[in-house]
């Protein structure tokens, strides 16, 4: 599970070129599925709430997560880390090296879909996300929506996962989350559903145009040949101005109070 | 009877007053730069990492021994041809200036081989402050803040090496430096040779790095194909052993061109010696 997670992360380069939503939303493209407006709404929200009740499910998660990012002008290697979410917002990626990871947690956007009071869904049409026919959502937070401002999701229909997301809040500014998730069928007995809804690898890709850093701390007097004609080290093939971070997850423990565990510990230490 | 007179010429380096100049300074300026860093270490990496935090999440701590110690050897590297130049350049010219030149090259030792153990205590007392200034800079850096991984900055942008290869990473710069810093040295040394008062050699090494160092900066095309062949321009070479991957190709033309500096001011020096009238 583990690689194939670390793959997922690792092969995105690839996929992402299907990465950014096509301009199909806002309903243009339901015609091409033949979804009637009534349809369509009726099935976002089922859709939603079948999603949020899988969710709620989901409280207390350890996983090993091999993270690998892509800053412009930033060089850092992949590393293996832990992480622990404890429902509603206690999430920490325990590192034993210098990670650079999103602000926004993975996990925040599973959070605030769990509430379903909190925002309200429609339904915008069908995509195919790839090769998967999906149902495009934008989920409108409510009063209590907190900081967000727009989520648009592509679901599938069928396991009502997640595929793909753009999140919009007022502090982070739009990030766009791709979920590569392992087959259903694959699935082991006995797994419980709020278990499939668990990615094993996400694409995080985020807006970099204002990440600026200096030239350098102190003068840089020796600047060999190599290092002036080096091409930019984009390992995920980020588009200019964006940044990406590919997380690949090994879920070691779900609802089985290691992140409750591990929080309390911190706490008294 | 070379080792003797190499051990002669140390000695005669650690009775000197100045030649602890330079243990002082380094000490001195370690531990204010130590100090400024661990109390307001945080704000100064605001500045590199400031505008990255507010779409990402640094997870660790970046103010570390290791990026301390890196921080305090781009800042003193610049300072320690100064120190070095201090107690090399009075070398040869010191004793000519007190007059125990001439007695110097009574013994039964040949000049070429006197002036070769001249050369190799100026390569001690180099390879000592650098040593002092490894110690302080890392050593003492780690000691205060604790390892980690390195985030080096360049022109190139922000680089994050991990933990575990950055001390070999270190031992090769500190390799590279001394390299640099002998070519200063030899520079002082040979110019001493040349003179017969301390001042002369001390100032024309300092002279020279700044000459050299303003054509190695000034964007000129006339000095295009200068600049990759003067000594100054491979100085900070020991900057590029942080990279990755490491530049191999550069650092070799580095140390070539340092190594080449060194033998040249070595051969010139000793045919001059050999030929000096100690007589006047």
């Amino acid at each position: 599970m583990f690689c194939i997670g670390v793959c997922g992360a690792m092969i995105v380069d690839s996929q992402a070129r299907n990465f950014l939503p096509s301009d199909g939303i806002h309903g243009k493209e339901m015609p091409l599925y033949g979804l009637m407006d009534n349809d369509l709404q009726k099935d976002a929200e089922r859709l939603m709430e079948k999603l949020a009740i899988r969710l709620v499910g989901l409280c207390d998660l350890q996983a090993t997560v091999h993270v690998q990012a892509d800053i412009p002008r930033v060089k850092v290697r992949p590393l293996t880390a832990e992480m622990y979410f404890l429902a509603p917002d206690r999430f920490r990626i325990r590192s034993p090296r210098l990670a650079l990871l999103p602000r926004q947690n993975p996990m925040e956007l599973f959070e605030f879909l769990k509430k379903a009071k909190n925002y309200r869904p429609l339904g915008m049409g069908q995509e195919k996300v790839r090769n998967q026919v999906c149902l495009v959502v934008n989920v409108l937070p409510l009063d209590g929506g907190g900081d967000w401002q727009l989520i648009r999701l592509w679901i599938h229909q069928e396991t009502a996962r997640i595929y793909q997301a753009e999140m919009t809040r007022r502090n982070l500014g739009t990030v766009e989350a791709v979920y590569f998730y392992g087959p259903v069928s694959r699935t082991k007995p006995g797994t419980k559903p709020e278990h499939q809804d668990l990615p094993d690898s996400l694409l995080l890709e985020l807006d970099a145009s204002m990440m600026k850093l200096p030239k350098a701390l102190t003068a840089d007097f020796h600047r060999s040949q190599s290092q002036l004609s080096a091409r930019p080290f984009r390992p995920l093939g980020a588009p200019e101005g964006k940044a990406r971070i590919a997380m690949g997850f090994r879920w070691i423990s779900v609802n089985n109070g290691a992140a409750a565990r591990f929080f309390g510990a911190q706490k008294r230490d | 009877m070379w080792w003797a007179s190499l051990y002669n010429e140390s000695i005669k380096i650690l009775a000197k007053p100045r030649s602890y100049l330079g243990f002082l300074a380094i000490t001195l300026l370690v531990g204010v730069i130590l100090l400024a860093l661990a109390l307001d270490g945080e704000s100064y990496l605001d500045f590199v990492t400031g505008s990255l935090e507010q779409n990402l999440m640094i997870e660790g701590s970046m103010l570390n021994g290791h990026l301390v110690g890196f921080i305090v050897l781009q800042m003193l590297v610049v300072h320690l041809p100064l120190l070095v130049a201090l107690v090399t350049g009075d070398l040869i010219s010191g004793e000519a200036a007190m007059g125990t030149l001439r007695n110097l090259v009574t013994r039964p030792l040949s000049r070429k081989s006197l002036l070769f153990s001249k050369y190799g205590a100026a390569a001690v007392y180099t390879l000592v402050l650098l040593v002092w200034l490894g110690l302080m800079a890392v050593g003492v850096a780690q000691w205060i803040f604790g390892p980690g991984d390195l985030a080096v900055l360049s022109g190139e942008g922000l680089q994050i090496l991990p933990s575990v290869e950055v001390m070999p990473r270190f031992l090769q710069a500190f390799t590279l430096a001394f390299l640099a810093l002998y070519t200063v040295a030899c520079i002082s040394v040979t110019f001493s040779c040349l003179a017969d008062n301390s001042i002369g050699p001390i100032v024309g090494t300092m002279a020279l790095i700044m000459v050299f160092t303003l054509i190695g900066t000034l964007d000129v095309p006339l000095f295009e194909n200068v600049r990759p062949f003067l000594f100054t321009t491979h100085m900070a070479a020991w900057r590029s052993l942080f990279l990755d991957p490491t530049p191999l190709r550069d650092i070799l033309f580095s140390v070539g061109i340092l190594t080449l500096h060194c033998t040249a001011l070595m051969a010139f020096g000793l045919w001059y010696f050999d030929r000096k009238d100690i007589l006047t």
